[in-house]
């Protein structure tokens, strides 16, 4: 973990908001089909 | 998400990488579904909520230091025009109102009536005097060459000759006949109104600046390199333009500030607010903010306020970041108050108030004296001339009172400058005590924003500047008790030497030393506006206590 965030601290802003996204995307896949 | 995952995660180096982890992570989403899994899916729900919260924490963050970034650098050109403004008030270091008067460039809208026309003349004189060049009669003559000039030259050195005659009379009828003799009735009235006297004295001001302008140079060429320096490429500074140079800096400040505030206040601090992530997203900023509120309302407490009462006092809410303020400088001019006297001996700033009071008494009887005498100045002026009393015998007589004039006005100078000179000790006295022990950094540490600076002293008054600085005996809690701000909110301080006023004090320095604090006075907030009844109860019922700063039990401030 401590390795990925060090990377992640050096993202830059539209790339963390990339990760958000897909992130965001695929926590809805699995939550829309439990539903 | 077994060992064959970790390994991946732990070999992530690149954005491209963590993305591909990430995108290959959800296309087997439905891989894990189509087996059923729920362990696997909630360890893949598991791991993008965290990232998702690690990156949304990330996004703040890195918004919160482009903000902060963008206001430091509005800051460094807010401080850079500082630098010019106190250069410029160097070249008229004794009334920085003059700003407002002295104009080279007069035109018919400037519309001044005759004291107004002398007060500015008087200005521009003080101006080269401070500078080192003391004008007088000789250097209004026969200022304009060329065709029908003689009229002017005429009319330019008549008026100025009596200017200096009656330079502390700016409002004498002298001034009135000077356009009775010299017009017709009906002229005199437009010649007036027209500010004719005025523009011509304007072009002789103007032909007078270019004969010794030298005397503002060295000044002149350090502040255009200053204007240089802070974006202002090209303006040139110059006597003429002075007002409108100060008018264009102060209007750039003016705008960097609001800039600073709109910056803040649009930063990522209220997008993350209103963001669907908030719960994610550790947000120190809001806990400030509540650590606050509960400080500001312990600090009611002490102050003999109950939440009610704030609520319903807008007085109160207006004045509460200025009692947190004053009660914060008294501690800390307490805690340097016993270098303070020693310096103040070591100075010997006592006498030169005592000089001051002296001087400034002196100054007065000297003014009376003065009025008195042109009194009678002026009754020998007016006095007929005729075979009791030869227009030789009058001439012999002005001579004689106009040698006493001089004598009277040399005075009244030399006790202008002395005084001058006494509120220049007593700036020194407190820039070199302040860098000495570190006042300044004291006062930044405790987060006081303005005041107790001693650039912002008021050079004509540098006693009104702060009481506390110059004398130390009222900081008795009675003195410090009939302060307007504590009479109007009806609060009353203990004193400073109990453990009373310690923790008020220490309650004060915690709650201004919050650098976010800081910024929201910097741009006007005020402490408490937006604290409601329900969201007092929540403090008082306990649910912010953990956000509590530690500090706030210490007893004691230093």
């Amino acid at each position: 973990m401590e390795n990925l965030v060090k990377v992640m601290e050096n993202l830059e802003i539209d790339e963390l908001e990339e990760i958000i996204k897909l992130c965001e995307s695929g926590i809805k896949m699995i939550d829309g089909g439990d539903k | 998400m077994g060992m064959e995952f970790d390994k991946q995660l732990r070999a992530v180096r690149t954005y491209d990488e963590l993305k591909k982890l990430i995108q290959d992570t959800i296309k087997s989403i439905s891989h894990y579904k189509a087996l059923g899994n729920e362990e696997l899916l909630n360890s893949v729900r598991e791991f993008l909520q965290l990232l998702l919260a690690l990156s949304t924490y990330l996004v703040g963050k890195k918004k919160d230091n482009l903000v902060e970034e963008k206001i430091s650098s509005y800051q460094e050109r807010i401080t850079g025009l500082n630098g010019v403004v106190k250069e410029i008030s160097e070249i008229l270091p004794l009334n920085l109102d003059l700003y407002k008067t002295i104009k080279l460039n007069l035109d018919q809208d400037d519309n001044l009536d005759i004291p107004n026309m002398n007060r500015w003349i008087k200005d521009i004189i003080n101006l080269y005097r401070e500078n080192g060049k003391v004008l007088d009669d000789r250097d209004f003559t026969n200022l304009f060459t060329g065709v029908n000039c003689l009229e002017d030259n005429e009319l330019v050195l008549k008026y100025m000759k009596l200017f200096f005659r009656l330079p502390n009379d700016l409002e004498s009828s002298e001034f009135i006949k000077f356009y009775v003799d010299n017009f017709s009735d009906d002229a005199a009235d437009r010649v007036i109104d027209d500010n004719q006297i005025a523009l011509i004295i304007n072009r002789a001001m103007r032909i007078i600046y270019g004969k010794y302008s030298t005397i503002f140079g060295k000044k002149k060429s350090k502040i255009n390199k200053l204007l240089r320096e802070n974006g202002f490429e090209d303006v040139r500074v110059d006597i003429e333009n002075l007002y409108d140079l100060m008018s264009l800096i102060s209007n750039e400040i003016l705008r960097l500030q609001g800039l600073v505030g709109k910056t803040y206040m649009n930063g990522s601090y209220n997008e993350i607010l209103n963001s669907d992530n908030y719960e994610y997203y550790y947000d120190e900023r809001r806990e400030l903010q509540i650590q606050n509120d509960i400080l500001v309302q312990r600090l009611l407490k002490m102050l003999g306020k109950s939440k009610e009462q704030f609520l319903t006092d807008d007085g109160l809410k207006n004045d509460l970041a200025g009692i947190i303020a004053m009660v914060g400088k008294i501690a800390l001019f307490d805690s340097v108050k016993d270098e303070f006297i020693e310096y103040k001996e070591k100075y010997e700033i006592d006498q030169v108030i005592k000089r001051i009071e002296d001087l400034e008494f002196k100054h007065k009887l000297a003014l009376g004296d003065m009025s008195s005498f042109m009194e009678d100045y002026l009754s020998v002026v007016a006095k007929k001339t005729g075979l009791m009393y030869s227009k030789s015998k009058k001439d012999r007589n002005l001579e004689v009172l106009d040698d006493l004039r001089k004598v009277k006005v040399d005075k009244l100078e030399e006790i202008e400058m002395a005084i001058h000179e006494c509120h220049k000790k007593i700036v020194n006295f407190l820039e070199a005590f302040y860098a000495d022990y570190q006042v300044s950094e004291k006062i930044i540490n405790a987060g006081f924003i303005s005041g107790f600076n001693a650039q912002e002293i008021d050079m004509n008054n540098p006693m009104a500047f702060d009481t506390f600085s110059i004398k130390q005996e009222q900081l008795s809690t009675a003195e410090i008790n009939q302060m307007d701000i504590f009479i109007r909110n009806g609060i009353r301080i203990p004193d400073i030497k109990t453990e009373e006023f310690d923790e008020l004090a220490n309650l004060c320095m915690i709650i201004l030393r919050d650098e976010y604090i800081f910024m929201l006075i910097n741009i006007g907030y005020k402490f408490g506006m937006d604290i409601n009844s329900e969201y007092l109860d929540r403090i008082d019922s306990g649910e912010f206590d953990r956000l509590i700063p530690d500090a706030v039990q210490s007893k004691g401030r230093r």
